[in-house]
């Protein structure tokens, strides 16, 4: 019989879910069930509780079926409701070993705080002067033992106990999703036919074998399954979001001739502000926003020469610049912290670096922050420098553009921005096509002579800078940005998408 | 960043002209700024920290009217000078430095008023450093008899009524009492006299920088102020008494000055003259890929409100942060507008290299992904709980935050496999089975010059209901091989592993990690339900 003859409503069933749809014709025609549960219909039709699911699933997206979801609640005994089961309460015992040897000094009772507390309350016994005594005898001191065993074989025992044993964690309460299946008025009629049709599963051979291939059985004729259906997925092994995502962006510099550079992420306040002429009062360097550590309690500062060029930079300036007029400290350098931006690294390649060099750095870096939807206490940086003799202004804003054009935004304006380390300060703006609106992105600049010139650099030095995590949020439309780290979210990172 | 709000009809007024919507948006934040927030009302402007003179209606009004066109220059006229204030001594390791202003004929309006309110408490948060480098304190002239005194004084000796109190208390007392004496009081901690500044008649104008008088208290009649700025530096208060100054005579009003007499030498202040910077034009040239001559100079720099003559390009007294040539290079820029420079990506011969480091974890995660392993990622941060505590190990010394804001961040992690673990107790609602790996940087203490290392290591987890030490096993033989790395592992003990069920892992006979299965109280402490068997290891 050809499945694709018009009959049955033109649909092509996979062998489980005819057996499924007769099965359940069956019980409904024969005992009146209306809806049955997946254990039943595994046992009546012979098939597996996966496959019965699965069929359901067939049949109900085919509108024969309807697949009801209920919860149910289930009490069940947590690890010390079970020890308990077995070997009595606390008190239970207490009341025996009083019972048999007679009142007992409460210091001699130390561990069996517990059952003596309970012991009270059901007012089995009373503490005077230190000693306990029984003040009334239970009809039977083991009776929660019992109760705990009706939990466990599922009998119903009186709510103030059950209350009682969930208070004090001896019973939990669990909910459990019970699905049932019930056949709808298409589905009956549909069984119908097929009963008519009298066709089932062993008509033709499904699974091609080495067996049926060698035997030639499948000459009979190989069964036609619907390809449109699911399958079902796999996991597979992938990258992280992130990863995905940074391996693009150190594709887009390699291909710049950018040279990839690390630091440590515990640094030095001279690597991370000082030498990024950044003044020591500066409100970016207060607690409220920087990691300091206590150990390390101490970092060791550059060779003098650096030091003293950085102090004259901060106090009095270099290169015809005023500084910042206040008295530098070496202390307040030496203090580590978690790096609060991959600048530090930036800033240290810069040291003694021979123009022309294109470096860039992928990194964490951390700031003091309250954790919410957009904050985390660290993210990952991007940052790019170029050093060469005849840069200009321009050639900062075709890096960007190209840059960012490579990551993904065609559109990207430039506006004017300040940080203490570049002058000019320019804040990139990309046009985001789904908001139809310009977002920022990133800052970059050139970096001030009160910054490079300590270093021994004497070219202009451009830099730019972006966190990894606000253009996949842009890209992806995950804004709670929490999702990528700390829940690493398994759903989450096997829907995501590899190709960016 | 501050923001900060204003009418925006007075600020349009003070403009001399009428802005749409849009030039808000569009025009004014190619000033840098950003335009936070616009009604018909009002209109709130993000003002970066060089620009504390745009923290007032009146110098941002000032600095938008040069940009944008149009408006007057306004002179700022030199006047008649006070005399003055004696600076003692005393004040020297408290609060060392003084400047002040006479202010007259000022209409203090609604506008006027909540303008200079707004702008005291933004200079005092950003530039003044939140009053620790500079507060200011303004007063009505008419109630001080001149000269007046600078000191200190211990804080029992001298008392009088501040600001919003009734009765008389002293030093100590405003600093336990008074609000403004809680929130700033951290700035005398220590300080064994605090600094005072009376007038000829012995009455108290000002605590700095605490609290005013009463006595002087500037209402909506006052026409003439009294201004002085304390503090520890004398450049950063002499800039807020000038941006101040260019505000109120904006506003109309006339500035006088006031002599200031230290021990050994005096000063007349405000000090409204010019800040002068050689400009080498071939330097800015050069920088911004452009020929401008010197009248072309002239015309983009006025638009910034800077004049230039004979190379020198004179800086007006309220803007604070000119510092280099760069700066006026940069103001250059701005005048001319981003949008005028074309992108241009010049030849510069470099080769391209990524870092061995990056190369040896690319390596290393193309075998786990081909294993079928899903990568994950998670923090450095973490405490010692979830790092030691929960693998039932012993505390060991980590790097460690000093002020940290949560107690879940309180450490940089040593091992990975805690953060596996924590990955996988998020997950026990997603489907299994569950094979992670991380590569990622742990912190370990060194002698290095910052007193610590990353350390870069990776690590495999597989938890499911058959995950086992022999599947986890074969992940490490198939990682190795392919990597191709030869190793060793030796039976030993760990304290977060199965007894038994453990092994160190070995390369040129050093140990580099260790492999196991995953101890059941351990499984119990992050509420698993299925074993877990991990590796982790080094990245070498």
């Amino acid at each position: 019989m050809n499945l694709n003859d018009g009959d049955l409503m033109g649909g092509i069933y996979h062998p489980h879910e005819t057996v499924l749809l007769k099965c359940i014709y069956r019980l409904k025609e024969q005992k009146g069930s209306a809806a049955l549960d997946v254990k039943t219909l595994s046992k009546e039709s012979g098939l597996n509780e996966d496959s019965v699911r699965k069929a359901a699933l067939w049949l109900s997206n085919k509108g024969l079926v309807k697949v009801i979801v209920e919860e149910e609640k289930t009490d069940s005994l947590t690890n010390e409701g079970i020890k308990y089961s077995k070997t009595g309460l606390p008190e239970s015992e207490l009341y025996r070993l009083i019972a048999i040897k007679g009142p007992a000094e409460i210091r001699n009772l130390k561990g069996r705080e517990i059952a003596i507390m309970w012991a009270k309350k059901k007012g089995w016994i009373k503490i005077s002067n230190g000693v306990v005594e029984l003040l009334s005898h239970p009809k039977d001191p083991y009776e929660d033992k019992h109760l705990l065993n009706d939990v466990v074989a599922g009998s119903k025992i009186p709510k103030e106990k059950l209350e009682e044993f969930k208070n004090r964690n001896l019973v939990l309460e669990k909910s459990v999703k019970k699905e049932s299946v019930a056949i709808t008025g298409k589905g009956s009629s549909e069984a119908e036919l097929f009963l008519k049709a009298g066709f089932g599963p062993d008509a033709e051979i499904g699974k091609l074998t080495p067996e049926t291939i060698k035997s030639g059985q499948w000459k009979k004729g190989l069964r036609s399954y619907d390809v449109t259906l699911s399958a079902g997925r796999l996991i597979a092994g992938k990258k992280h979001i992130t990863t995905i995502w940074a391996d693009k962006i150190r594709k887009i510099f390699l291909d710049m001739g950018f040279r990839e550079a690390s630091g440590p992420l515990v640094e030095s306040s001279f690597w991370c502000f000082d030498a990024l002429y950044q003044p020591q009062d500066h409100p970016s360097r207060e607690l409220a926003d920087t990691f300091y550590m206590k150990k390390p309690a101490r970092s060791e500062l550059p060779n003098a020469p650096l030091v003293n060029a950085v102090k004259t930079a901060h106090e009095k300036g270099v290169d015809g610049s005023t500084g910042w007029m206040y008295k530098w400290s070496g202390d307040i350098a030496k203090k580590p912290v978690l790096r609060t931006h991959t600048t530090a690294v930036s800033a240290r390649s810069l040291q003694g670096l021979t123009a022309p060099a294109k470096i860039f750095c992928i990194g964490r870096a951390f700031r003091n922050e309250t954790v919410d939807y957009k904050h985390l206490p660290e993210f990952t940086q991007v940052e790019g420098i170029v050093a060469d003799e005849n840069v200009t202004f321009r050639d900062l804003l075709g890096y960007l553009k190209e840059f960012y054009s490579r990551l993904g935004f065609d559109k990207i304006r430039f506006r004017p921005a300040y940080f203490p380390y570049t002058e000019m300060s320019v804040e990139p703006e990309v046009y985001f096509e789904e908001k139809k609106e310009w977002v920022e992105l990133g800052g970059a600049g050139i970096l001030r002579p009160e910054v490079t010139n300590p270093l021994g650099v004497d070219v202009p030095v451009l830099a730019w800078g972006l966190s990894l995590e606000r253009p996949i949020a842009l890209m992806t439309g995950l804004n709670d940005i929490r999702n990528f780290y700390f829940k690493n979210d398994l759903k989450l990172l096997r829907d995501t998408k590899v190709n960016v | 960043m501050a923001v900060v709000t204003f009418d925006r009809r007075d600020f349009e007024s003070l403009l001399g002209k009428k802005l749409k919507d849009s030039d808000y948006t569009e025009k004014v934040p190619m000033i840098g700024v950003t335009t936070e927030s616009l009604s018909s009302d009002s209109v709130s402007f993000e003002v970066f920290p060089n620009r504390p003179d745009m923290l007032s209606a009146e110098g941002f009004s000032r600095a938008l009217k040069a940009f944008v066109g149009g408006g007057k220059k306004l002179k700022y006229p030199a006047a008649k000078v006070y005399g003055g204030i004696k600076v003692d001594k005393s004040v020297q390791n408290v609060r060392p430095y003084v400047v002040c202003a006479v202010v007259r004929n000022l209409k203090l309006t609604d506008s006027v008023l909540k303008s200079l309110i707004q702008f005291q408490e933004k200079i005092h948060e950003t530039f003044g450093r939140k009053r620790e480098r500079v507060a200011v304190g303004i007063h009505d002239v008419s109630k001080i008899e001149f000269p007046l005194k600078y000191a200190a004084y211990e804080p029992s000796k001298i008392s009088f009524v501040p600001l919003d109190k009734k009765e008389k208390l002293n030093l100590a007392q405003i600093l336990k009492k008074h609000d403004k004496g809680k929130d700033y009081g951290w700035i005398l901690e220590g300080k064994k006299k605090y600094p005072v500044i009376t007038d000829a008649k012995n009455n108290v104008l000002s605590f700095p920088p605490i609290i005013n008088g009463e006595l002087t208290r500037v209402t909506g009649k006052t026409r003439d102020l009294f201004i002085d700025v304390t503090g520890t530096s004398k450049h950063y208060i002499s800039k807020t008494l000038n941006i101040l100054c260019a505000s109120l005579i904006d506003r109309n009003a006339t500035v006088d000055a006031v002599k200031i007499d230290y021990d050994k030498s005096s000063e007349i202040t405000p000090d409204m003259n010019y800040q002068k910077i050689k400009l080498d034009k071939d330097y800015l040239n050069g920088l911004l890929d452009a020929d401008l001559n010197d009248n072309e100079l002239k015309t983009i720099l006025s638009k910034m409100g800077i004049e230039f003559s004979g190379g020198i390009a004179l800086v007006p007294f309220y803007r604070t942060d000119v510092m280099h040539q760069i700066d006026i290079v940069e103001d250059v820029a701005i005048s001319m507008g981003y949008e005028k420079f074309e992108p241009r990506i010049p030849k510069i011969p470099t080769m391209a290299a990524r870092s061995e480091l990056q190369e040896k974890c690319s390596a290393a995660r193309e075998i786990m992904i081909g294993l079928g392993l899903e990568e994950v990622v998670s923090f450095v941060l973490t405490n010692n709980e979830k790092q030691f505590k929960m693998m039932n190990a012993p505390v060991e010394e980590a790097a460690t935050i000093l002020n940290p804001k949560t107690e879940d961040y309180t450490i940089c992690r040593k091992y990975l496999t805690p953060s596996l673990m924590s990955v996988l107790s998020e997950n026990k609602h997603n489907e299994y089975p569950q094979r992670i790996f991380e590569i990622g940087d742990c912190v370990r203490l060194s002698d290095k010059d910052t007193g610590a290392d990353n350390v870069r290591k990776i690590a495999v987890a597989i938890c499911h209901g058959n995950a086992d030490i022999n599947e986890i096993k074969s992940v490490l033989e198939t990682f190795m091989l392919s990597y191709g790395t030869n190793y060793a592992l030796k039976n030993s003990s760990h304290p977060s592993m199965i007894k038994g069920r453990c092994g160190d892992i070995i390369v040129g006979g050093k140990k580099i990690g260790f492999i196991g299965e995953v101890d059941p109280p351990v499984l119990q402490n992050w509420g698993l339900e299925k074993p877990v068997a991990v590796f982790e290891m080094v990245v070498e």
